[in-house]
């Protein structure tokens, strides 16, 4: 949440902050703002995304910016409260990401030693104390503030005596450096400077950066400058453009089976085992995440059992962390634990803090993860990298495919090792796998049906998706793509648990999507669908190839490419999030930026 | 300069195959046919391409994506009614300014070609030996002015016209008023009117029947990308020009013969003989002792043990059981009601069909999408639809 960018180099700084900044909108876009320094410091900001700051932004030749795009935390969007903020008299800019939990505190202190505020933000605190520290130095000035200050952050600072110099510092949230040839950049994510570079520097946290045009330096708690490593980071030519796609979404939706390609080699050519760290006799496994990551979590759950017959229980991170150890491990002191976390960004606050409990709890930890060198990457015992590419729509897509698939992966090769599955087991999974890429394409050409089915969902004020075993997640997959990105309301249940209550709030204007695959459920689904369908709703099924049972009971009925049951949750998913994207399509909501929300949740 | 390619058609005559793509996103030499035209006009220096898409754009969007990854701005414009090539071109015009290369996006060319037509400041048609008729016909000099014709029936040898030109601003306009749907017939319409001056590519290929795939392959693997990443065991041999992808792994024993490309994640062998002229696709696994030459094994296809496949096109998601055979032969087939001579040709196999064990597919033998050939079955006829 919150993105920032910086530049100091020999190029007019304006245009490739500008270009990085765009690449983090997904991370807020409540407003914008950029200060560059001629002679002073010149800030120019504005609510809003990104292209109102742009279209009022006056042109500047300056070779030193930094830029921020804004979540509101403290304080509502509006031009005041957006980024950067600046000192009384305009010398000391600032952006700022994260949380000062201390501020109102300071503000009293710097009030009363006649500090007058412009904004109500807590970042505006920080240009006010760096002033106050300031004697010359900008490095000590931002390390002697950062002794008053609580709370999490990546700062960085520029300041009108300074024409080449940029200072940063992180705890807690993220910050990479990239280095250039006479210049240098840092942003929130590498995806936003990758373009220019491919050298990143990971500084952690409390370290305080120096960047100049020609150097970087990295001090330490006394601010002795200490070595860094550098680290080549993989080129990555895939860009933050739609090429032709009218949305990220469905630019994204469509990138799946590539993305699922793509991640394949590392997953199954190799037992990534080793590589994790899990070559012992694992007693129960934990999985805990958030939001659509949760619900792959979930599917990874049913897996696992079936491949393993270990016990598995997926939490979510922001329970998880705060649970009494025994209920959060699923059995800590029983034998060995494995907690999986997953996390898209790997900066996800409440993943983050979730890791480092389970950690502290003796557990061996690993991450799912789509950001490579990203912070939890860096706290975990074993990590597995998805390679979906950046993900800029904020409703989740091709990294929950991938995650699934990561879960998939993992779950044959316990099963191998622990000897649930033989070899030739282990094999037909794998050419089952395998073929994913091309059973969603199959899915994908039948976008034009989706599209079609989309128009009947505009007028209910509520959807319900219900489906059974591994499908269950996929109903809550369902529920949430639609709700995030059409505002429609939406809830996923277990088809059995209808009598229990949800079914009291059917009627004709409540369409129910009901997931009906051919395993040891499918009987019971299909009377499911029979008992809603008695009350007069719509039924949508999702039923396998030639399924002509479910196409009587059922008002629609999509067909899924011939598929295993157990691998049905991947075009399932691709079905929901289409269905999502041409809902929410038809009623004209922002499907990229979906109101109060965005990607990578870096606060708690 | 700016360039135009129209891909929004479906190829008809390749239906096993383009089910799920235009014509142009069907891999040779495990690139698109569309990459080495993208490739080539980028290299010509030209950095602007409005793409004409409809049938199946979705792939060549999320293939193209903005053109970044290819060093080009693509603009993309939506032709969803099939109203033929000059619609076509009257859908890409937006934005163009005055001179652009017209190209339609089923050829293959070398790619040198681009340059060559960027010479000259006329306009300029791009020619090629045809094999066979090209709808955009043939290529007559009279009196040092070039002239299209269609009328010639023979055409194996002689110079076409690939259908690729560069033309400005005003003479597309002028095109564009013509009635009727098809640009090779609008320009023959304008005859001498404008002057054209005649280029010859180095080698052209115009991919329309299946069995055009298998030549086409080896044209595209003189373009052959070099890479060689993967995992190669012990006791491999490789010989020629070979490019393996990431995360593939060939197993001991095998022998790999350059002209070649392997895609990514696929497992190769062990003891596989492999090559010349061959690409094999993302995602696929070929068994022990199976021999592939002069062929094309698309994505995802599993090719069990014992195999032997030669001159033979395999599309995606197949699956072969263990000793199959599909070998070249010469003979007159059947297809889409018409009669042609093969020569030299394995079977052509389309998209996700099931070929059990010990099954012999003849030479010139056509099986479309989702078909299943019985275990031990000899099959030798020409056959469409979605199973047997």
């Amino acid at each position: 949440m919150c993105g920032i960018v910086g530049y100091t180099g020999n190029k007019p700084a304006q245009p490739i902050v500008l270009e990085s900044l765009k690449k983090l909108e997904y991370r807020g876009y409540d407003s914008s703002g950029i200060a560059t320094r001629e002679e002073k410091l010149i800030i120019c900001k504005k609510e809003g995304p990104i292209v109102n700051m742009e279209s009022v932004l006056p042109k500047s030749d300056s070779t030193l910016a930094i830029a921020h795009t804004r979540w509101a935390t403290h304080g509502e969007p509006s031009d005041v409260n957006a980024h950067p903020h600046s000192n009384s008299d305009n010398t000391i800019a600032i952006v700022h990401n994260g949380t000062i939990d201390n501020y109102l505190e300071i503000k009293e202190n710097l009030e009363s030693e006649g500090y007058k505020f412009k904004s109500n933000t807590d970042s505006e605190v920080l240009p006010a104390l760096i002033d106050k520290y300031y004697s010359g130095n900008l490095v000590e000035a931002l390390s002697k503030s950062l002794e008053d200050i609580q709370g999490i952050f990546t700062i960085a600072v520029i300041h009108e005596d300074h024409p080449d110099e940029i200072v940063a510092v992180r705890n807690e949230t993220p910050l990479v450096i990239g280095i250039g040839n006479s210049e240098n950049y840092l942003a929130s994510d590498i995806y936003a400077i990758l373009k220019y570079t491919q050298q990143i520097i990971y500084p952690l946290d409390n370290q305080i950066v120096r960047l100049t045009s020609k150097s970087i330096e990295v001090f330490d708690d006394n601010l002795d400058p200490i070595q860094y490593e550098v680290e080549e980071v993989e080129k990555y030519t895939e860009v933050a453009e739609k090429g032709g796609f009218e949305h990220f979404m469905l630019k994204e939706i469509f990138e799946q089976p590539k993305a699922l390609q793509d991640s394949l080699t590392e997953l199954l050519i190799d037992s990534p085992l080793e590589r994790l760290g899990l070559d012992w006799k694992i007693g129960s496994i934990s999985i805990v995440a958030c939001g659509t990551s949760f619900h792959a979590g979930l599917v990874g759950k049913y897996v696992i059992e079936q491949l393993t017959a270990i016990p598995v229980s997926v939490s979510y991170s922001s329970e998880f962390r705060y649970a009494a150890p025994v209920q959060g491990v699923g059995g800590l002191l029983s034998s060995r634990p494995l907690v999986v976390l997953i996390s898209q960004s790997g900066e996800t606050a409440d993943t983050l803090a979730a890791a480092r409990t389970a950690r502290q709890q003796g557990c061996h930890t690993i991450v799912i993860c789509n950001v490579p060198g990203s912070r939890i990457t860096r706290e975990v015992d074993g990590v597995i990298i998805t390679k979906s590419g950046q993900e800029i729509g904020v409703a989740a897509t091709k990294t929950f495919l991938t995650q699934m698939q990561a879960l998939y992966a993992l779950g044959i090769h316990l099963g191998f090792t622990s000897g649930s599955i033989d070899y030739p087991q282990l094999k037909t999974w794998e050419s089952e796998i395998r073929k994913l890429p091309s059973k969603i394409t199959q899915v994908l050409n039948n976008s034009e049906s989706i599209k079609a089915l989309a128009a009947q969902f505009v007028n209910s004020k509520s959807v319900f998706f219900v489906g059974r075993n591994i499908n269950y997640p996929l109903a809550l997959e369902g529920a949430l793509k639609l709700k995030e990105i059409s505002y429609i309301h939406a809830e996923g249940f277990p088809a059995g648990e209808l009598k229990h209550g949800p079914l009291a709030l059917l009627s004709e204007d409540t369409p129910v999507v009901a997931i009906a695959v051919q395993d040891h459920t499918y009987s019971k689904l299909i009377s499911n669908i029979e008992e809603m369908s008695a009350r007069k709703t719509p039924v949508i099924t999702i039923a396998q190839k030639g399924d002509e049972l479910a196409k009587k009971v059922s008002d629609f009925c999509f067909e899924l490419p011939e598929i295993d049951p157990v691998l049905s949750p991947f075009p399932v998913a691709v079905f929901m999030q289409l269905l999502s994207y041409y809902v929410a399509h038809e009623l004209g909501t922002e499907i990229d930026k979906p109101r109060n929300l965005a990607k990578s949740v870096s606060v708690e | 300069m700016q360039a135009i390619i129209l891909t929004a058609g479906e190829g008809a005559r390749l239906s096993g195959w383009t089910s799920n793509r235009p014509k142009g996103m069907l891999n040779l030499g495990n690139r698109p046919i569309l990459e080495y035209l993208v490739r080539g006009i980028t290299d010509s220096g030209i950095n602007e391409i409005n793409m004409v898409v409809g049938y199946g754009k979705n792939s060549v969007m999320s293939y193209f994506g903005d053109g970044t990854s290819f060093n080009c701005k693509i603009n993309y414009f939506f032709q969803e009614e099939r109203t033929g090539t000059l619609e076509a071109l009257r859908i890409g015009m937006d934005g163009i300014r005055d001179e652009f290369i017209l190209v339609p996006g089923d050829n293959y060319v070398s790619s040198k070609a681009f340059k060559s037509l960027r010479k000259f400041n006329t306009n300029v048609l791009l020619s090629g030996q045809a094999e066979r008729w090209s709808k955009w016909g043939e290529i007559e000099l009279v009196g040092g002015k070039a002239n299209i014709t269609f009328e010639n029936p023979n055409a194996y040898g002689r110079i076409h016209f690939t259908g690729i030109m560069k033309i400005n601003k005003s003479l597309a306009s002028r095109l564009i008023e013509i009635s009727g749907s098809h640009l090779g017939e609008a320009l023959q319409a304008l005859g001498s009117e404008y002057p054209f001056e005649v280029v010859k590519a180095d080698y052209w290929h115009n991919v329309v029947y299946p069995w055009d795939l298998i030549s086409g392959n080896s044209m595209a693997l003189r373009d052959n990308l070099l890479y060689r990443s993967g995992k190669i065991e012990k006791n491999v041999s490789i010989r020629g020009d070979v490019s393996i992808g990431k995360g593939t792994i060939i197993r001991s024993g095998t022998y790999l013969q350059g002209p070649l490309s392997i895609g990514e994640s696929c497992d190769i062998g062990p003891n596989s003989v492999i090559g010349p002229s061959v690409s094999i696709g993302d995602n696929t696994t070929i068994g022990a002792f199976t021999e592939i030459v002069d062929s094309i094994v698309m994505k995802n296809c599993e090719i069990n043990s014992n195999c032997s496949l030669k001159g033979t096109v395999v599309g995606d998601d197949n699956i072969f059981g263990s000793h199959c055979v599909a070998v070249p032969s010469t003979r007159n087939i059947l297809y889409l009601g018409q009669e042609f001579s093969i020569s030299n040709r394995g079977a052509m196999v389309g998209d996700g069909c099931k070929i059990g064990s010990r099954a012999v597919l003849e030479g010139g033998s056509i099986l479309l999408n989702n078909a299943t050939i019985g275990e031990g079955e000899l099959y030798n006829a020409v056959f469409q639809g979605d199973s047997i």
